[in-house]
């Protein structure tokens, strides 16, 4: 089994344990992160921290209400970055892995570099980015795409490659080439495309974030974080911190949810 | 092809199929001579890797012979899926897991270029003469071995062939399950006018559903004897009952342990 194949099945075993711990699923995470907050809180207070070293959960959370129309603008610039990224490199990554499949020393020799490049601190190569688009959100497009294309590319590839009894199948029923792709190859391939958007589409959010640090279009989360922590505004930098993170808990059930809609024949998601 | 072959649901002559892979080759079939009537009923059996399922993979189109000839209704194996002359059952149901049971049906006409109406129509029927009419809506995951076998029945039969093509297709299933299958099996074939190759390991299965079998030897796989199964259609439970069907049992088993005895 390949880490492909795990994470394709990955699903069956975390659903498992809800299933048979519904309140433990639930309620420790939930104690948890309470008493993380009332701790910090108190710490704050006791010690008498000032705000620009850490600033109280309640102060933070005082700021993210206020700014809370500005942050929602930043949080959907900074999802369409990481969108269309995710899009343009899933794209680019699975169209190569549907044209290489069948050609063997081509598709492991691309695996290969898609292995090695995903080891890679990508986000190093933000500053060429630039230079080819210039501090545009282009430059954080292009960059989340260079970086999940290789993800999307060992997953779709591994996915394209299965073959299987089917594939005497339609060839008994003399199905033609495409018939063979929308019935057989993609409907096999979709259970790896998910499983590499639920490890892409979380590192999109990153890898915009870091991005726009780096220098990036204004008003997104990344670029406002640097502007507010060189101002000293360490509460606004909380707040937009608050707000990445429920940005990349959406984009996640969103990808859940879509992985259980695309993927409910799966035998790992079976619901009797 | 010569005209007197047309009578010929399935036909080899000197057919041979050798396998070359770098342990060095095997010679999976060697000299084989079968002849099924239209509308015949021939099952072979034969001990584990005999090439039992290389000669029906033959006649599929599914792999090429070395030497010999093959024909399906007097036609090249290849003509005869291009005509969609033959259906194909294999050893598991072999569904695709993303499609409603319905939809698993409608695929071989899916690829003919029906359209959608006529195409689940004719799956609908195919589905009633399994008896699982009700399930069309079903996933494959959602039926057991058995009702899942059913299925695969029914989308060989839906495009309606001449030649039907078994593969062991009840050899994963437990023997009650098996025993009706094939009753259920020969009321189907009752209905049709089809022409049925159909491999199998068990016995009773060959003689309860044939109408001639083959007795196969393995290394080279050959045929070693036809046994011809001379009790009357249609048959039913009280078949399995009848003396004629004990001495045949007995008589195949006599001729599987000679076939065996030819390699060992």
């Amino acid at each position: 089994m390949t880490t492909e194949d795990a994470a394709v099945a990955g699903d069956a075993t975390d659903k498992k344990g809800q299933k048979n711990l519904p309140l433990g699923v639930v309620l420790t995470p939930t104690l948890f992160f309470v008493a993380f907050i009332t701790i910090w809180e108190l710490v704050v207070r006791i010690r008498d921290i000032q705000v620009l070293l850490l600033p109280a959960p309640s102060a933070i959370w005082a700021m993210f209400l206020e700014d809370f129309g500005l942050l929602v603008e930043l949080a959907v610039n900074t999802g369409i970055e990481a969108g269309k990224g995710v899009l343009i490199g899933s794209l680019i990554a699975i169209g190569l892995a549907g044209l290489v499949h069948g050609i063997s020393w081509l598709n492991q020799g691309l695996l290969s570099y898609s292995s090695t490049i995903k080891a890679l601190p990508t986000v190093a190569l933000y500053p060429i980015m630039t230079v080819f688009f210039g501090v545009t959100s282009k430059a954080v497009v292009a960059m989340v795409a260079v970086g999940v294309a290789p993800i999307m590319f060992t997953f779709a590839s591994r996915g394209f490659s299965g073959t299987s009894e089917h594939d005497e199948l339609m060839r008994s029923i003399s199905a033609n080439w495409r018939t063979r792709m929308t019935a057989l190859v993609l409907p096999r391939s979709l259970p790896y495309v998910m499983a590499g958007l639920r490890t892409a589409v979380p590192l999109s959010i990153i890898i915009s974030i870091i991005s726009e640090y780096f220098g990036g279009s204004v008003s997104t989360l990344g670029a406002y974080i640097r502007r507010e922590s060189t101002l000293l505004h360490t509460v606004q930098v909380w707040s937009a911190i608050v707000m990445a993170c429920i940005l990349g808990v959406l984009v996640f059930v969103a990808v859940s949810l879509l992985d259980r809609y695309f993927l409910r024949w799966h035998s790992s998601r079976r619901e009797i | 092809m010569s005209g007197e072959s047309q009578n010929f649901g399935l036909r080899a002559t000197q057919l041979g199929k050798r396998f070359s892979s770098k342990g060095g080759d095997v010679q999976a079939l060697e000299n084989v001579d079968l002849e099924v009537k239209q509308g015949g009923f021939m099952s072979i059996i034969g001990p584990s890797g005999c090439g039992k399922s290389t000669l029906l993979r033959a006649f599929s189109d599914l792999v090429e012979p070395s030497t010999g000839e093959i024909s399906v209704n007097g036609k090249l194996p290849s003509e005869a899926r291009a005509a969609r002359e033959f259906g194909v059952v294999f050893q598991s149901p072999n569904l695709l897991p993303w499609r409603t049971v319905l939809r698993n049906v409608t695929l071989p006409l899916q690829v003919m270029g029906v359209d959608r109406q006529s195409r689940n129509q004719t799956a609908q029927e195919m589905l009633d003469l399994v008896g699982l009419e009700s399930f069309s809506r079903h996933h494959p995951w959602q039926l057991s071995g058995g009702m899942q076998q059913r299925v695969a029945i029914a989308r060989a039969l839906s495009t309606n062939p001449s030649v039907l093509l078994m593969d062991e297709p009840f050899g994963a299933l437990d023997e009650i399950t098996r025993d009706r299958l094939n009753l259920e099996l020969m009321r189907i074939w009752g209905n049709l006018s089809a022409t049925i190759l159909f491999i199998t390991h068990s016995i009773t299965e060959a003689v309860f559903l044939s109408s001639q079998i083959a007795v196969m030897s393995s290394r080279p796989g050959r045929i070693t004897e036809l046994i011809d199964v001379n009790i009357p259609y249609p048959r039913n439970t009280e078949t399995r009952d009848l003396p004629e069907f004990y001495e045949l049992v007995i008589e195949v088993r006599r001729a599987l342990l000679e076939a065996s005895a030819l390699t060992t």
